[in-house]
């Protein structure tokens, strides 16, 4: 009897010491298994109805048990699989294939980062395509139908192609001017000073402000000498700038428009540079541009560069 | 309107004569003041208050004080839709963004490379500064592939944002005016078909023609 019971409780308890765990688990159910086919005529043989019923019913409950923490085991898994694959595909391509609005870009190029910062400014879902630069894509015929000048982004809604990141986000800001956040003023006059600084923008900032990330970033050599003159030049611009927000809460007017957006890539890399100390030396074009940075829709457009 | 508009600014300025042409083709009367940029006027306190770059062209009307001729020239067109020439700067969505499209390539891939070489064959040698021969080189080679790529363009439309003239063509003027007739460039475009029949039929029209005559004036 002693015998029965000491053999009973080494079989019961030597695989969960020695295992435990999820492999544990495997085992579990195969020696459960084994055991009810093994024990039971055993414990017929000892001859002690109770412990022969204990013994069986340990054994179903261990392996229900079992089988159940395998089934929700593995529901767990393909739940997270499908939740983190669906963030994935909702970070990058907003639900499904075959959007009616899809931009053909890189992740990494300013410019579809411009175009990208708008779509989701406006919560317009949209795919985006990558153009594949290394195989030299934006030079083949194919893209050059959407884009003459070869170069990303070019945008696709319906039977309307476009390409220039500033034509882009104004076609977005238009059309889809009820939804999202409000790129471009309603009255004309508002509109009209948000359009100079648009152009202040294309003409000043842009310029100067690229080819100091294109040195920085080492795609372009410039000595000292270079970089001085083109940080004395955004130093000029900034101030103008720094005047300008003492007036008005946004470059454009007193909400953040297509105005401020367009500076948001270029300013993006020149923050990790040293040239961001000419940002910093002026509290108000600062506190612009840490407003601008940490914008929602900004932060999904970077979170794009951990893919 | 009661009162003319202003522009300030001198007529020779590629970007002045660029506002100049777009009032014109509107048929808004207006009156140009002239800045001379040889006494400085443009960086003083009273003219930077108008425009804080101390750049020409300013624009003021009753409503509003402008800067930037692109920014100026979209005002105008999109204030007096029913004046002059209609559709400068389209009249749906569709097309205005055609026009932004090819205006942002004005501004981005045209403007460049024209702009230098207008200002190292044309005006470096007025103020008597040295050419630098690589930059023209460099920026002669930029404004080729632009031009080829209008070559394309041009003949598949008869202006560059579709079959009416507007805004996109319009930017174009001042700074191919320059090239064209003030250089020994010409044939950068003359040489090519479309782009040439495109610069013929821009360039003579009335207001384009005005201006010229107003940048040829006696020296004021």
């Amino acid at each position: 009897m002693r015998g029965g019971y000491i053999i009973t409780a080494f079989v019961l308890f030597y695989p969960r010491f020695v295992y435990g765990g999820s492999l544990g688990l495997v085992e579990d159910y195969l020696r459960n298994f084994l055991y009810l086919y093994i024990i039971y005529p055993l414990s017929l043989f000892i001859q002690h109805k109770i412990v022969c019923f204990t013994i069986i019913l340990h054994f179903s409950s261990i392996f229900i048990a079992s089988v159940v923490q395998l089934i929700s085991l593995a529901f767990v898994l393909y739940l997270s699989i499908s939740i983190s694959l669906s963030i994935v595909s909702k970070e990058i391509s907003c639900c499904h294939h075959n959007m009616a609005v899809k931009l053909y870009g890189f992740v990494g190029s300013n410019a579809t980062f411009r175009a990208l910062a708008s779509l989701y400014e406006k919560e317009v879902e949209f795919e985006l395509v990558t153009v594949n630069m290394a195989a030299w894509e934006h030079r083949r015929p194919r893209f050059l139908a959407r884009n003459p000048f070869g170069q990303v982004p070019a945008l696709e809604d319906g039977d309307v192609t476009l390409f220039e990141s500033r034509a882009i986000t104004q076609y977005i800001a238009r059309k889809y001017a009820n939804k999202g956040t409000e790129l471009i003023m309603n009255d004309p006059l508002k509109m009209a000073i948000q359009t100079v600084w648009m152009e202040v923008e294309n003409q000043k900032f842009d310029p100067v402000s690229w080819k100091l990330m294109e040195i920085a970033m080492h795609r372009v050599r410039g000595g000292e000498e270079v970089v001085a003159e083109l940080e004395k030049k955004l130093s000029d611009v900034l101030d103008v700038y720094e005047t300008r927000l003492t007036e008005s809460k946004y470059l454009g007017g007193d909400s953040f428009t297509l105005a401020d957006l367009h500076h948001i890539p270029n300013l993006y890399y020149l923050m990790m540079t040293r040239s961001k100390r000419l940002f910093h030396a002026r509290p108000h074009v600062r506190a612009w541009a840490a407003d601008l940075l940490s914008r929602p829709a900004w932060l999904k457009v970077t979170s794009m560069l951990r893919w | 309107m009661a009162t003319p508009v202003t522009v300030y600014g001198p007529p020779l300025s590629t970007a002045v004569s660029r506002v100049l042409v777009c009032l014109l083709e509107k048929d808004v009367p207006f009156q140009l003041v002239p800045i001379s940029m040889a006494k400085g006027e443009h960086k003083k306190p009273d003219y930077l208050k108008i425009q804080p770059f101390g750049q020409v062209p300013a624009f003021q009307d009753d409503e509003i004080t402008l800067f930037e001729s692109r920014a100026i020239c979209r005002y105008i067109a999109d204030k007096y839709p029913s004046k002059g020439t209609m559709g400068l700067f389209g009249t749906n969505p569709l097309v205005k963004a055609s026009i932004d499209q090819w205006l942002e390539a004005e501004s981005q891939s045209f403007n460049p490379p024209s702009s230098i070489l207008a200002f190292q064959l044309v005006f470096a040698p007025r103020m008597k500064l040295k050419q630098d021969k690589a930059l023209i080189k460099q920026n002669e080679a930029k404004l080729v592939k632009v031009l080829d790529i209008y070559e394309n363009r041009l003949g598949e439309s008869r202006y560059l944002a579709g079959d009416e003239f507007t805004l996109a063509d319009l930017s174009h003027l001042p700074n191919t005016q320059y090239l064209v007739e003030k250089t020994n460039r010409a044939e950068l475009f003359m040489s090519r078909r479309n782009v040439g029949r495109w610069w013929d039929e821009i360039s003579s029209r009335p207001s384009w023609k005005k201006v010229v005559e107003m940048q040829n004036a006696p020296s004021q």
